[in-house]
C-alpha cells in the first residue's frame, strides 16, 4: 500500500487531465454517439502523454527545471509569452469549469442549486492550495478519484455486447459525419495531452523533491497513472456506449453521465460515483489553479511552489488566489461549464506544439541530463507525436467551425 | 551595450554585401577577473547566418544529440551559419554590424557553447 | 591547418587558428543567447530570483567587449517582448522605481558562481534590485492573509 501511494502524482495528474468535468461529459457523449469507435483516440493520446510526461518529469527530477522554464529558455521571451497567454487562459477557463463541476456534483448529491455551491467551492479550493501541503493533497484526491473505477464495475454488470467490435472498426456510424467524427477524435486526443498535465506533473516532481535517484518512481508514476486515467475514461465511454447509444440518448449534462451507473448499481453505485466525480473535479481544480501559478511564475522567474512558505512565493500565491476567485465569479454568471471547456480547446491548439517541442529538445541535452538523455526509441516516438500535435493544432479550429463544435 | 543590441542585428560587409543576421554571440571566459567566478566572459565572435528560426534551440551544439530528424532539419536550415571573430567587426550601429571579412574566409562555428 | 583540426575537437587548439572557428583554449566557451539568456537565476539559498532578460557588456578601449552584468526584471523584459505589451511592462517598471530615469535592474556578473542549466549566484535575493515587486506583493497582500508564514510540512 505504501508503494502504491508513491504514484499518486501520476494518478492525480491523469485524473485531473482526462476525467475532469469537460472530459467526463465528452467521453460520455462519445460513447453515446460513436460507441467505442473513438477508443483509439484515447489510446493514442495516452501513449503520447506517457512519453512526454516521462521526459518532463525526468528533466525536472534531474535538473530541477520544470516545463515552462524550458519553454522560455528554448523559445525565447516573445514566443514563450504567446504560449503563456494561451496556456494561462486555458488553465483559467478549465479551472472555472472545474469549480462549477464540483458544484454540480454537490448539486446532484444535495439537490441544492449548483450556483449556491460555487462560492463555497472556490473558497475551499483556494484554502486547500493555501494551507494544504502538496503531497497529502495529491494523495487524498488522487486516491479518492479512483472511486471512478465504479464505471468499470457498472460496465461489468451491464453485460456489454459488441464493444470490442466497435472499438476495432473506427469510423462514424451511419447517422454521423466524418467531420464530426474527426472533430471528436481531435478533441479526445487533445484532452489527453492538455499542456497543464505536463506543467503540473513536472512542477509536482520538484514539489515532491525528486532527484535523479527517484527516476524509477517517476517512471512508475507515468506508466501507471496515465494508463489508469485512460482506462477510466474508456470504461466511462463503454457504459454510455452500452446504455445510451442503443436508445439514441445524447449527453449534455453531468447528470446523464451517471445514468448507466445508476441503472447497473443503483443508489450505492451512484453515491460512489459522486464521490469520484467530486474528487476528480476538485483535483482538476487544484491542478489547473496550480498550473496557472506555475506557468506565470516560471515564465517570469518568480519563486513558486508549495514547498516553501507562502510568503516566500508571494506572486505565485497571488496568481493562484486571483485565478480561483475570478474563476468562481465567472461561473456565477451561470454560463454553461461545458461550453467554457469547449472554448478552451481552441486555445489549446496554439499551446500544444509550443509546450511539447522544448521538452523534447531539452530531454536530449546532455548538459541537462548527462547520460539520462532520450534513447533512440523514445526520440522516434516523440518526434512522430510532435508531428501529430502540429497536425492536430492546425486542424482543431477549422474542424470546430466546420462541424459547429461537433453538433 | 546590451546583448540584445547584437542579437538579430543585420551583418553587412564593408563592401556592401549582406551576410545575414546575428544568431548568437559566442563568449569565451578569458577576460579580466571579476568577483567569484574568476575571469569574465568576453566576446570572441558572432554566429551569423540566414534564417534565425530555431537558431537558439541548441541543435548546433555537440551536447544535443537528437532527435535525429529534428537535428538534421535544423542543421540543414542553418548550414550557412558562419563564425565572425570580433576582430573583424568595424562598425556597430542600431541593429547593424559592419564587418571586414570575406565570406569565403569565414568558417562554420564549432559545435561547442 | 593542423590548428584547425585540433580546433574542431572541442576547442583545444592554441592561438590564432583557434579563433577562426570560435573554439579557444583560453577558457570555457558558451553561446550567450543559448546558455545565458532566459535562464533561471538562483540565489545562494536556492531561491529563485528571476530570469536573465538581457546582458550588459562593457566596451573597453582595446579588445573585445565583456559581460559585466545581468539585466533582469520588467525594465529589461520590456525590450524583449516589444510592441504595446512591452511598452506596458516598461510603464510598470517606471511606476515601481519613481526615480528620474530608472535603468533596468542589474545583477553584477561578479556574483555569478555557476553557469549550468541555471545561473547560480553568491548572494541572497533580498540584496538584489530584482526583488522589489516580490517584496511589495509580500507586504501588501500576502502577509495580510493568516498563515502566510506557515512552514510547509
Amino acid at each position: 500500500m505504501k508503494r502504491f501511494t508513491e504514484i499518486t502524482l501520476g494518478i492525480l495528474t491523469a485524473i485531473g487531465g482526462f476525467v475532469d468535468i469537460g472530459d467526463l461529459v465528452a467521453n460520455a457523449e462519445t460513447g453515446a454517439r460513436f460507441r467505442m469507435g473513438l477508443a483509439w483516440a484515447v489510446v493514442v493520446g495516452v501513449v503520447g502523454i506517457v512519453v512526454y510526461a516521462e521526459m518532463a518529469g525526468r528533466v525536472a527530477a534531474v535538473s530541477g527545471r520544470p516545463v515552462f522554464d524550458l519553454v522560455r529558455e528554448r523559445l525565447g521571451a516573445r514566443v514563450a509569452l504567446a504560449n503563456l497567454l494561451a496556456s494561462f487562459f486555458i488553465n483559467f477557463l478549465t479551472l472555472a469549469a472545474e469549480i462549477a463541476g464540483v458544484a454540480l456534483a454537490l448539486e446532484l448529491a444535495s439537490s441544492v442549486n449548483y450556483l449556491l455551491w460555487i462560492p463555497l467551492v472556490a473558497a475551499l479550493v483556494w484554502l486547500v492550495l493555501w494551507r494544504g501541503s502538496f503531497v497529502p493533497m495529491e494523495r487524498v484526491f488522487g486516491l479518492l478519484g479512483l472511486a471512478l473505477v465504479v464505471f468499470g464495475v457498472a460496465l461489468w454488470h451491464l453485460h456489454p455486447e459488441g464493444l470490442l467490435a466497435s472499438a476495432m472498426h473506427p469510423g462514424p456510424p451511419t447517422n454521423e459525419s466524418w467531420g464530426t467524427y474527426l472533430f471528436f477524435a481531435v478533441a479526445l486526443f487533445g484532452a489527453t495531452m492538455t499542456p497543464y498535465e505536463v506543467f503540473f506533473f513536472s512542477s509536482g516532481a520538484v514539489e515532491e523533491r525528486w532527484t535523479r535517484r527517484d527516476l524509477n518512481v517517476e517512471r512508475a508514476n507515468v506508466l501507471i497513472g496515465f494508463p489508469l486515467g485512460g482506462a477510466l475514461s474508456l470504461l466511462l465511454m463503454g457504459t454510455t456506449a452500452t446504455v445510451l447509444a442503443p436508445r439514441g440518448i445524447t449527453v449534455e449534462h453531468l447528470s446523464q453521465v451517471g445514468l448507466p451507473v445508476a441503472l447497473a448499481l443503483g443508489k450505492v453505485g451512484l453515491a460512489v460515483l459522486l464521490v469520484g466525480i467530486f474528487a476528480a473535479t476538485f483535483g482538476a481544480a487544484l491542478e489547473t489553479a496550480l498550473s496557472g501559478g506555475y506557468t506565470v511564475s516560471q515564465y517570469f522567474g518568480w519563486q513558486w511552489g508549495k514547498f516553501v512558505r507562502p510568503n516566500k512565493a508571494p506572486r505565485f500565491h497571488l496568481v493562484v488566489l486571483l485565478a480561483t476567485g475570478l474563476g468562481g465569479l465567472l461561473m456565477l454568471t451561470a454560463v454553461d461549464p461545458i461550453k467554457v471547456t469547449e472554448y478552451s480547446i481552441v486555445l489549446a491548439a496554439a499551446a500544444l506544439p509550443l509546450t511539447y517541442f522544448p521538452i523534447l529538445i531539452v530531454a536530449n541535452d546532455r548538459d541537462y541530463l548527462g547520460d539520462r538523455v532520450n534513447g533512440r526509441v523514445t526520440n522516434a516516438i516523440a518526434t512522430v507525436y510532435l508531428g501529430l500535435l502540429v497536425v492536430v493544432a492546425t486542424a482543431t479550429i477549422p474542424l470546430m467551425i466546420m462541424t459547429k463544435g461537433g453538433a | 551595450m546590451r546583448l540584445t543590441d547584437l542579437l538579430d542585428a543585420d551583418v553587412v560587409e564593408l563592401g556592401g554585401g549582406t551576410l545575414g543576421h546575428v544568431h548568437d554571440v559566442r563568449l569565451v571566459q578569458d577576460g579580466p577577473p571579476l568577483g567569484s567566478v574568476g575571469a569574465t566572459f568576453r566576446i570572441s565572435g558572432l554566429i551569423v547566418g540566414g534564417t534565425s528560426f530555431g537558431a537558439r534551440l541548441g541543435f548546433a551544439r555537440a551536447a544535443v544529440r537528437g532527435p535525429w530528424l529534428l537535428k538534421r532539419l535544423f542543421r540543414r536550415l542553418h548550414a550557412d551559419a558562419r563564425f565572425v571573430p570580433w576582430s573583424a567587426v568595424r562598425g556597430l550601429t542600431e541593429g547593424r554590424i559592419v564587418i571586414e571579412a570575406r565570406a569565403d574566409d569565414l568558417r562554420a562555428p564549432d559545435p561547442i557553447g | 591547418m593542423a590548428g584547425r583540426t585540433e580546433g574542431l575537437a572541442g576547442g583545444q587548439s592554441g592561438g590564432r587558428s583557434g579563433d577562426q572557428s570560435g573554439g579557444h583554449r583560453g577558457g570555457r566557451t558558451i553561446d550567450a543567447g543559448l546558455r545565458l539568456l532566459d535562464r533561471q537565476l538562483i540565489d545562494v539559498d536556492g531561491m529563485l530570483a528571476g530570469k536573465v532578460d538581457d546582458l550588459e557588456l562593457t566596451m573597453p578601449a582595446e579588445g573585445a567587449p565583456y559581460v559585466t552584468a545581468i539585466l533582469a526584471g520588467p525594465g529589461s523584459l520590456s525590450r524583449r517582448v516589444g510592441g504595446r505589451l512591452g511598452a506596458k511592462i516598461e510603464a510598470l517598471h517606471r511606476r515601481l522605481h519613481p526615480s528620474e530615469a530608472p535603468g533596468p535592474a542589474s545583477v553584477s556578473w561578479g556574483v555569478v558562481t555557476d553557469v549550468g542549466s541555471s545561473i547560480r549566484l553568491s548572494v541572497g535575493k533580498a540584496s538584489l534590485p530584482v526583488d522589489t515587486l516580490e517584496q511589495w506583493t509580500r507586504e501588501h497582500i500576502i502577509d495580510r492573509i493568516p498563515g502566510s508564514d506557515r512552514a510547509p510540512d
